[in-house]
């Protein structure tokens, strides 16, 4: 079978802006020549550090910014070619979970009118459907009944990013481009959303493109990795084969940099030192 | 200075810590009135030694360590308890005498590099600053002094980088210079504010490095506050977790990985990505906020171990658990706990 | 930097053009006919043809225009319709009264507004504060030349403390002569403005003084008064600066009025006079000049960020 999507020879540059005297600076290139495809039911990972380019390459698959140069093929059908009406009904099917949760809703709209948004716009549901659909979708998600009508406001980053999750199922899409999804959650909630996105993938044979700075994280979630470093792909394997056997100096340097939870020094803890005692009550002084 | 308390015992005796908490509450004004952050909180930073401050946000960790350098803005919050620094008590200590202790005993590094930095001035200014202050160094002393700490922080060319403005910089350049700031003085104690947090895995590494390196050289003190797991292990010595306005573990570094004692530092090390397992073990549920913490143990509500009586009513008290580690676990002696390292 | 201000004064000179050629038209418009207003009211039908001769209107307008312009290069704005003198040497005879009065408002624009910024930005919500909120808003919400009035029957009148009307120059009434003969228009010009500034600065010292950066001030240890006034003011300049330029402007619209109310012999009354006589040469000469006052202003306060933020520098 042949891959979901496919990205062949990527390009994108930004222009400079102009000197002092009007003439225009020599672009600059943030991704080059970038090529990588993602099969069905698969997760490819792309790490990378701080403007390598992971970013622009996740919106150029779903043209929310338009390449240079080069082609995104996604079930055969290149992007490309299509008019902005098939486009959008290609939308359908591929769609994208950004960082913040707390910029990607909009506040002024309660849970159920989120959710019930790409609804309206993708599919040709009644009213009474329509509901039960985000219902189900809502809850898959963990979000309870009587969430239904509050605001984004009202929820943890946790939570809005799992809402953020059921908007982008609601279309019922083959693949989600995962742009740091988690970065901006705690440890704790942060596996929430993961095994939720585990689990998606799963039961309804979902492909993710999962972009993350976090090495442990694509390690821990992708089928196979991509490793950037400006703008470029340097290396791309299985996780196996890029993490423990490492071929690029970037990457060999990226993979020796991961914290390690083993103690690094010898303890200088001095012997004996008396830890914080238990709790006890203390003169309790007032401040200022 | 007449105001500066040094008690005898500290400056006879070498194993007194640099910071010493005791039974700290803070409380911050809302308009719903004074509600607690951070609530009976005690913890100890012996002299040279790295002491981390886990804890994900909503913890307190944050405040008890704006507490500790006195930057709590005096109109809205309420600090009660003692903080000792190198013997003297800063609870209650007047805001000038607060500010004269700052960047000379204590210094502090933040999370965003970048913003920390005041954009107008120059790099160089913006360390012979407090080399002036606190030195009182006049502006050429300040200034050799200054290009001094730019190349003992790894900024290559300091001389000419002295001029420099903050925007110029790499994100961690920048936090270079944070350093460069924050040690200029030689203080006692760094606290350290998610200071890696933003910086990229080879950044982080290479700053974690330095610091490592600065800390033997000037026998500072470092306290390090970070949600982020997996860099507790890095050149730490000793590690107290924070809960919902609490120290619920406290403990040395390498039995937090093998031997937690608290059921919320035994879900934190199971919820790190780890390639052998295809699950995370999630703790379900959410960080309570300041206003509805649980009676009891703040965790039990998202606590499998957790019954009904014995977690759920009281206080629980932050109690031994076995040599120097402390749990605030009620159940601690009758549960077995995984870590992550055999 | 030189190159900069050289290329913004350059780009003035379209603009000039552009303007004074809109005033032209703008007169061409107009029902009433230079020559009969110049000739006077008993002029004959031969006469007035003879006026406008002289004047040179009987050529079309676009060789009128050019004409103008060309003596404009020259720094020859013309001849006044009405008194025959050089409109050049009315307005630099005018120029001084309006220019003691802005200075005299702007002094206490900054001596004011920038005081009150500040302090009600250290402060946020308290009395203070909103007291000064509320101030502003009253400000904003009298005009000019209302707010003159009042004053110079209230201080002028009522209260005999300030000269309600009429200007001494220096040479006449020495420093203080001249002052208290400025104090009442200077205030009433000046209220606007001095809200404006207010409110900007409480805004832009809001910002900053939560910044992360002030936080990383005052763990370093440094004094508050260093804390606002060094970094917090270099910080919050460059937005305050852009608002204190505008209300340069500002000033020059309001003393058209004020110095009417306060007969001041200055440009803004030779302004509402020359227009109520249709005096097309004496408008176009005080529109050039303060069109360059205000392009001047403006690559002014543009340079001074390069000053305040390095980050704008080029």
């Amino acid at each position: 079978m042949s891959p979901l999507l496919v990205a062949n020879g990527l390009h994108k540059s930004y222009p400079q802006g102009r000197s002092l005297w009007g003439r225009a600076r020599p672009a600059q290139s943030v991704v080059r020549d970038v090529s990588f495809h993602v099969d069905r039911g698969e997760t490819l990972g792309i790490v990378g550090e701080t403007g390598a380019g992971k970013s622009t390459v996740g919106r150029m698959v779903l043209r929310l910014v338009e390449a240079d140069s080069g082609h995104v093929s996604f079930d055969g059908t290149d992007l490309s070619t299509l008019s902005p009406a098939s486009l959008r009904r290609m939308r359908q099917r591929m769609t994208m979970i950004f960082q913040d949760p707390f910029n990607s809703l909009d506040p002024r709209m309660t849970l159920r009118a989120a959710v019930r948004e790409p609804l309206t716009l993708h599919t040709s549901l009644g009213g009474a459907e329509k509901e039960a659909r985000v219902r189900e979708l809502l809850e898959r998600v963990g979000m309870r009944q009587d969430h239904l009508d509050r605001y984004p406001r009202e929820f943890s980053g946790g939570q809005l990013q799992r809402i953020a999750i059921a908007r982008a199922l609601a279309a019922d899409p083959d693949f989600i481009v995962c742009d740091e999804p988690v970065a901006a959650l705690d440890l704790s909630i942060q596996a929430q959303v993961l095994n939720l996105l585990l689990d998606l993938q799963q039961e309804r044979g979902l492909s993710y493109l999962f972009i993350s700075h976090d090495l442990s994280l694509v390690r821990f979630l992708a089928h196979r990795v991509a490793v950037m470093s400006q703008g470029v792909i340097v290396e791309q394997g299985t996780p196996e084969e890029v993490f423990t056997d490492p071929k690029h100096p970037y990457t060999r340097a990226l993979v020796s940099a991961i914290p390690t939870p083993r103690p690094t020094r010898v303890s200088r803890w001095p012997a004996g030192f008396p830890a914080p005692g238990p709790s006890r009550p203390a003169t309790e002084r007032r401040s200022r | 200075m007449t105001d500066v308390l040094v008690e005898p015992e500290v400056a006879s005796d070498p194993l007194a810590p640099v910071l010493k908490i005791e039974c700290l509450n803070v409380d911050f004004h809302t308009i719903d009135g004074w509600v607690r952050v951070v609530d009976d909180v005690s913890l100890v930073v012996p002299a040279g030694t790295t002491v981390r401050l886990v804890g994900e946000s909503g913890s307190g960790k944050t405040v008890t360590s704006l507490a500790a350098i006195g930057l709590l803005p005096p109109d809205t919050t309420r600090v009660t308890g003692s903080i000792r620094l190198a013997g003297e008590e800063l609870v209650g200590a007047s805001s000038a005498r607060l500010s004269r202790r700052r960047g000379r005993d204590v210094a502090m590094v933040f999370q965003e590099p970048r913003r920390s930095l005041d954009p107008v001035f120059t790099v160089g200014y913006q360390i012979a600053e407090v080399l002036r202050r606190h030195e009182g160094l006049d502006r050429r002393a300040a200034r050799s002094r200054a290009v001094e700490m730019l190349d003992r922080v790894g900024i290559a060319d300091a001389e000419r980088r002295f001029g420099a403005y903050p925007h110029e910089f790499s994100g961690g350049m920048c936090q270079r210079v944070m350093l460069a700031i924050a040690l200029a003085c030689r203080p006692r104690l760094l606290i350290a504010d998610e200071a890696t947090t933003a910086l990229d895995v080879t950044v982080q590494k290479e700053m974690l490095a330095l610091m490592n390196d600065l800390q033997d050289e000037l026998g500072v003190a470092i306290l390090f506050i970070t949600h982020d797991l997996s860099v507790v292990a890095e050149t730490c010595d000793w590690v107290n977790v924070m809960y919902a306005g609490q120290v619920v573990e406290s403990t040395a570094v390498d039995r937090l990985f093998h031997e937690p004692r608290h059921p919320y530092t035994e879900g934190l090390l199971a919820a790190i990505p780890d390639p052998q397992r295809r699950r995370l073990q999630a703790i379900p549920g959410v960080v309570p906020a300041p206003t509805s913490w649980p009676t009891g143990c703040r965790f039990s509500p998202r606590c499998d171990y957790a019954r009904e009586g014995v977690c759920t009513s009281g206080a629980i008290p932050l109690e031994p658990a076995g040599g120097a580690q402390l749990t605030r676990c009620a159940r601690h002696a009758e549960i077995e706990l995984k870590g992550v390292l055999a | 930097m030189i190159a900069y201000a050289a290329r913004r004064l350059l780009s003035a000179v379209p603009l000039l053009f552009f303007l004074s050629l809109f005033v032209f038209l703008l007169f061409e418009l107009m029902p009433a006919d230079a020559a009969v207003i110049s000739a006077g009211e008993n002029a004959t039908p031969e006469q007035i043809e003879q006026v406008r001769e002289n004047l040179g209107l009987n050529e079309p307008l676009w060789s009128r225009y050019f004409d103008w312009a060309g003596g404009l290069l020259h720094g020859d704005l013309g001849t006044s319709l009405f008194s025959s003198q050089s409109v050049t040497s009315t307005i630099l005879e005018r120029l001084p009264v309006t220019a003691s009065l802005a200075l005299v408002s702007m002094v206490l624009v900054v001596l004011i507004g920038l005081p009150l910024g500040v302090m009600a930005a250290r402060h946020p919500n308290s009395w203070l504060d909103r007291g000064l909120s509320s101030f502003a808003s009253l400000c904003m919400s009298v005009p000019p030349f209302v707010l003159g009035l009042l004053l110079a029957v209230a201080f002028g009148i009522l209260l005999p403390w300030f000269p309600p009307t009429g200007y001494t120059s220096v040479a006449d009434g020495g420093i203080s002569g001249w002052l208290s003969s400025l104090v009442l228009p200077a205030i009433a010009v000046a209220a606007v403005p001095i809200a404006e500034l207010a409110r900007q600065t409480r805004g832009s010292f809001l910002d900053v003084l939560g910044a992360d950066h002030v936080r990383a001030t005052r763990a370093k240890g440094m004094p508050e008064g260093s804390v606002v006034l060094k970094h917090g003011a270099k910080n919050a300049a460059v937005p305050i600066v852009t608002v204190l330029g505008l209300q340069v402007n500002r000033i020059l619209g309001g003393s058209v009025t004020v110095e009417f109310v306060f007969a001041l012999p200055g440009f803004g009354a030779l302004a509402v006079r020359s227009v109520v006589q249709q005096d097309l040469p004496m408008v176009l000469g005080i529109v050039a000049v303060s069109a360059v006052i205000v392009v001047v202003v403006n690559i002014l306060t543009d340079l001074s960020y390069g000053l305040l933020n390095p980050r704008m520098r080029r």
